[in-house]
């Protein structure tokens, strides 16, 4: 959830304010315009300048330094709406979100275009685990620019984390209606119905993603998982090779492959992807603990012990693991220790290890 | 003319050199070494005297065989009688290249000798190879031999399943009990105490009773040993004695599952074997006395094993009327008469045309076990089981390989917890001969847990784990409580004998009577689930002590440990009366009680100088006004209960003391659970 978070806020705090009478791009909601002297928009030289060096002092990443230049800016021209956006920024980035959402506000009063800072305000509601205020904010947003997709796909992520996987759907479809090309939208979509699911609405989301966007490489990983869920293991490999063509250096398409080969009972070719998602990814537990479940298939127990113990070094609450070290402890007759593993497992909340202790320990 | 002789010529050429190596013991082919001629026919005449005695005896034949067989390995006849000696021996890895090679020098050298090379394929589980010798077998058989090819049918069938049983092995672990158990004579009929504590089974080794050798079988006589398990290992097994053991066959059949009632087979000269029943409430094993004429017949009685309440009596007998060969019968305890009733047949659900043996009812009292040559076997006895499910057994389902091989295996028995059991079996790998073997039950398989995770948002960086549906495993345990401890006397604390009555408290109805041990106060009492069980424990001079165990149905194996301390009858004492039962907030007596209130009015008739009295309490949930008036009124109605039942009222005292006078603490359910109670105190004498 916080790298999700830091993704947004990164997406989102490129759209500050520019420099005024200089063009700056910027990937999200609003183009700043270049004033430069229009006799309408005429501001200070001394504001800008000040404004200015805020902006370039955000850009270098130096937001406590250019809260200064902001403030000064707005001490000299109290009605200068860009300099509050730009100022919120910063106050975002320095955590200090109550003043950020105050500066936001006093820049949609004074602004025309209000949208992005309502959007921003969204996001620190969002942060803040304040779904309702976000949602309301993001509608805010929307009656500013009831067309832009991005938006209602952004929408429809918050509902997706909120758990209320229809109207993420609904509004994904929206914004798949808004631009049929959003193959975002047409992943995330299907990762709803897959929650939902309905894997064949899943598969259907994915491949259309994937016929838009062949490269892309995160929605054959999905493909993969949805087909492997639908029992469909020959093609979510197929898929999985694909994930793994476009993108070789990602160590979960190698677990996901990696289980559906066991899933096939094909053990060799499994615990060859768990071994690559391993090397892939430094630490990878949950590598090391289906590799300990597939060495128990293949009646490797001492090997077993070893990864799931890995996997537990790696992360102490992954109870998978105690589970899988527990099964292949009772099969090199270590009742005690397979207890031991089992009872953890089911403080760590997984449900099969109550059975296992009901049936063996008790 | 040429013809002729040509034709005959060619015949006799072909048989030459088909039974060109089967060289006779005779002078004619050994003229170079007539002394050796002379010793192996010695040899052979000898191994024959012993191999013409039958199975038995066949082993000590090998000797002589084998040394005729090393002069001349080339005759089918003795490559013939030294298989058969191997395969009675169990010696099948030996059987087989002499029976194969006694048929490839004669394959007519005796009708059965397929019979003898597919017995040992299948006892070594070479199922095809099994199947193939007795087809061969079976076309070698005359219309007139419909028994032999009925069994051939059978055979076959065995090993069918064998093959099946084997694709499907169920999960356990098998292990010899190791030489405190086991020797290289014969070990088997295992029996154990619910607990698991104690453990008995017949050997027949030297140093049974007179170390007599049973000349019908080659072996010594049956006698009974047992060992106990201390800190968890099983003790060096000890011939238990007179006057159990006796000079004659003296076989363990079961122990009640308190360890204090012990079934023994007894079988000599006079009898056919029959069922006797001795008991260690003494502290020491008494002699033991025969079953009545409804158990025991002019016929063979064996295996014999008592339902956990002591109301039935599962047997095993051969006499006429069954389906043939041994069969299970079931006697039920008649009260009045005191003795077991007439047998029943278990029926052919359970019984077949061949034999059956080694019948166990479970502590649950619903299961039972039992070995049989009928049924799917893969090969001689297998282990059974089935299930009384309220109107008849269920039909029985094969223990499953490995438990059951194609060797006997025999004498099944299942702990209380069903987490173990053990069993009797001749397969390869055992110390000699049978041997007993415990079975840990691993249950269904465990599948291990794999996770994964998918970048499921485009626009979340971070993965989701997928949501693990992790595989149902079902919970199987026995439905049933076991009930140990000890009975003492509260002030020297040293063991009494006591009786102890269970009452199902629905009904009132007395479900079963136990003894305590006399010399260790034990006792181990089965209560399948399904039931409000009262107990009563009673012993001459003392206040009864009262144990109140609610097991709902289908609920999960546990066990208690009580130390019952007995009150003598004196002022002061008093006793809780856990089998007194009311509606929450209510004073009526609920119909669960009506069986304690006898027991305490016949407390009162027997010793009617007696002024108790009866108390109420609560917890202190509720009011303090309340839960004064609520206990008062309580006590009220078991005095009211016990006036009608004819006691004086003058004999009586009611008291309510609401939440003042608590027993435990009131800050567990459990702790509040013991404050409300109804006590019965001596106020006078």
């Amino acid at each position: 959830m916080k790298v999700f978070i830091s993704i947004l806020l990164f997406a989102f705090s490129l759209n500050f304010y520019g420099q005024e009478n200089s063009t700056v791009k910027t990937d999200g909601l609003t183009v700043v315009n270049a004033l430069g002297a229009d006799s309408a928009n005429y501001i200070d030289p001394d504001v800008l300048e000040n404004y200015n060096r805020g902006v370039d002092l955000l850009k270098a990443g130096k937001a406590r330094e250019s809260l200064a230049f902001f403030n000064k800016a707005i001490q000299l021209n109290a009605n200068f709406s860009k300099a509050y956006f730009n100022k919120a920024i910063a106050e975002k980035q320095l955590d200090n979100n109550e003043m950020a959402i105050k500066d936001f506000l006093t820049f949609a009063e004074k602004d025309t275009v209000p949208a992005e800072a309502y959007f921003q305000i969204a996001i620190i509601y969002y942060e803040q685990d304040k779904y309702t205020e976000a949602l309301s904010m993001l509608d805010k947003t929307l009656k500013e620019t009831p067309n832009d997709d991005r938006l209602t796909y952004k929408k429809g992520v918050i509902y997706y984390l909120l758990g209320d996987y229809d109207s993420a759907i609904n509004n994904y479809t929206k914004a798949i209606e808004q631009n049929p090309d959003n193959t975002d939208a047409l992943n995330d979509r299907a990762s709803c119905k897959r929650k939902k699911e309905d894997l064949k609405g899943a598969i259907y989301d994915y491949k259309k993603a994937v016929s838009i966007k062949p490269d892309f490489a995160l929605a054959w990983n999905n493909l993969g998982s949805a087909q492997r869920e639908f029992e469909a293991y020959s093609e979510a490999i197929e898929s999985y090779n694909k994930a793994i063509s476009l993108d070789p250096y990602n160590a979960i398409y190698f677990n996901n492959r990696g289980y559906t080969y066991f899933l096939k009972n094909n053990y060799p070719l499994s615990i060859k992807d768990f071994e690559k998602a391993i090397l892939l990814k430094e630490g990878y537990a949950l590598a090391y603990s289906n590799k300990s479940a597939t060495l128990i298939k293949q009646e490797k127990y001492d090997e077993a012990v070893e990864s799931a113990t890995t996997a537990l070094n790696l992360d102490p609450k992954l109870g998978y693991a105690y589970l899988n070290r527990g099964i292949a402890y009772e099969m090199l007759r270590d009742k005690t220790k397979a207890c031991e593993d089992w009872q953890k497992a089911k403080e760590l909340g997984v449900q099969s290890a109550a059975a296992h202790i009901s049936n063996t320990c008790n | 003319m040429k013809k002729i002789f040509l034709f005959t010529g060619f015949y006799l050429f072909l048989a030459l050199t088909a039974f060109s190596q089967n060289i006779p013991f005779d002078k004619a082919y050994f003229k170079q070494d007539k002394q050796g001629l002379k010793a192996a026919n010695d040899n052979i005449k000898k191994g024959d005297e012993y191999f013409e005695l039958g199975e038995y005896y066949a082993k000590e034949a090998i000797p002589f065989y084998e040394a005729a067989q090393a002069f001349n390995p080339n005759n089918a006849g003795l490559n013939y009688k030294l298989g058969v000696s191997y395969f009675f021996d169990h010696q099948d890895n030996k059987a087989i290249p002499r029976l194969k090679k006694a048929i490839e020098l004669n394959p007519s050298v005796m009708q059965d000798v397929e019979y003898y090379l597919g017995k040992s394929y299948q006892r070594t589980m070479q199922w095809e190879l099994a199947i193939s010798t007795y087809k061969k077998y079976g076309a070698s058989l005359s219309p007139e031999q419909t028994k032999e090819s009925k069994l051939t049918n059978k055979l076959i069938q065995e090993c069918k399943t064998g093959e099946e049983l084997m694709a499907n092995p169920v999960r356990v672990w098998i292990d010899n009990m190791g030489p405190e158990i086991n020797t290289k004579y014969h070990e088997y009929g295992v029996t154990i105490n619910a607990d698991a504590s104690l453990l008995m089974f017949t050997s027949r080794r030297p140093t049974n009773i007179g170390g007599y050798i049973d000349q019908n079988t080659n072996d010594y006589f049956e006698d009974i040993y047992s060992s106990e398990k201390i800190n968890d290992e099983w003790q060096l097994a000890k011939n238990i004695g007179e006057p159990v053991n006796d000079d004659g066959h003296n076989a363990v059949l079961s122990l009640s599952n308190d360890g204090l009632d012990l079934f023994v087979f007894k079988g000599n000269e006079r009898t056919m074997g029959d069922i006797y029943t001795t008991n260690h409430y003494k502290g020491y094993w008494e002699k033991p006395k025969a079953l009545g004429k409804n158990i025991n017949s002019k016929y063979h009685e064996s295996s014999a094993s008592l339902s956990p309440d002591r109301r039935k009596l599962f047997f095993v007998s051969d006499r006429p009327g069954g389906y043939g060969g041994r069969d299970i019968y079931m006697s039920v305890w008649d009260l009045k008469k005191e003795e077991f009733g007439p047998a029943t047949n278990l029926g052919s659900t359970i019984n077949t045309e061949y034999d059956e043996e080694g019948v166990f009812i479970h502590p649950d009292g619903v299961t039972l076990y039992f070995s049989s040559q009928g049924h799917n076997t893969m090969g001689e006895f297998d282990n059974f089981v089935s299930t009384w499910d309220g109107s008849a057994w269920t039909e029985p389902i094969n223990l499953g390989y490995p438990i059951n091989s194609p060797n006997i295996d025999v004498f099944f028995i299942v702990s209380a917890d069903q987490h173990y059991g053990y069993f009797t079996s001749e397969k390869a790998g055992g110390n000699g001969l049978r041997d007993i073997y415990r079975i840990e039950f691993l249950g269904v398989e465990k599948e291990p847990v794999i996770a994964t995770e998918d970048h499921l948002i485009a626009s979340i960086a971070n993965p989701q784990s997928s949501v693990v549906i992790e595989p149902t495993v079902a919970v199987t345990s026995s439905k049933l409580a076991l009930v140990k401890g000890v009975v003492l006397d509260e002030t020297t604390k040293k063991p009494l004998l006591a009786q102890m009555e269970l009452v199902d408290n629905s009904n009132g109805e007395i479900l079963a009577t136990f003894e305590s041990d006399l010399a260790s106060g034990k006792f181990l009492i089965s209560l399948p689930s399904g039931k409000n069980y009262g107990i009563a424990v009673k012993a001459e001079g003392y206040l009864f002590n009262s144990q109140n165990f609610i097991i709902p149905e289908g609920s999960l194996y546990r066990e208690y440990n009580l130390e019952i301390f007995m009150k003598k009858i004196e002022v002061g004492k008093k006793i809780v009366l856990k089998n007194i039962f009311f509606d929450s907030n209510s004073s009526v007596l609920r119909s669960e009680s009506e069986t304690e209130i006898n027991r305490i009015a016949k407390i009162l008739t027997d010793n009617p100088t007696l002024r108790v009295e009866i108390s109420g309490h609560t917890d202190n949930i509720g009011k303090d006004d309340y839960n004064q008036w609520l206990s008062e009124k309580r006590a009220e109605s078991v005095v009211k209960a016990l006036i009608k039942l004819g006691i004086p009222a003058s004999m009586l005292e009611f008291k309510g003391y609401g939440e003042l006078d608590p027993i435990s603490t009131n800050l567990t359910d459990e702790g509040r659970q013991e404050n409300r109670r109804t006590e019965f105190k001596i106020i006078s004498k």
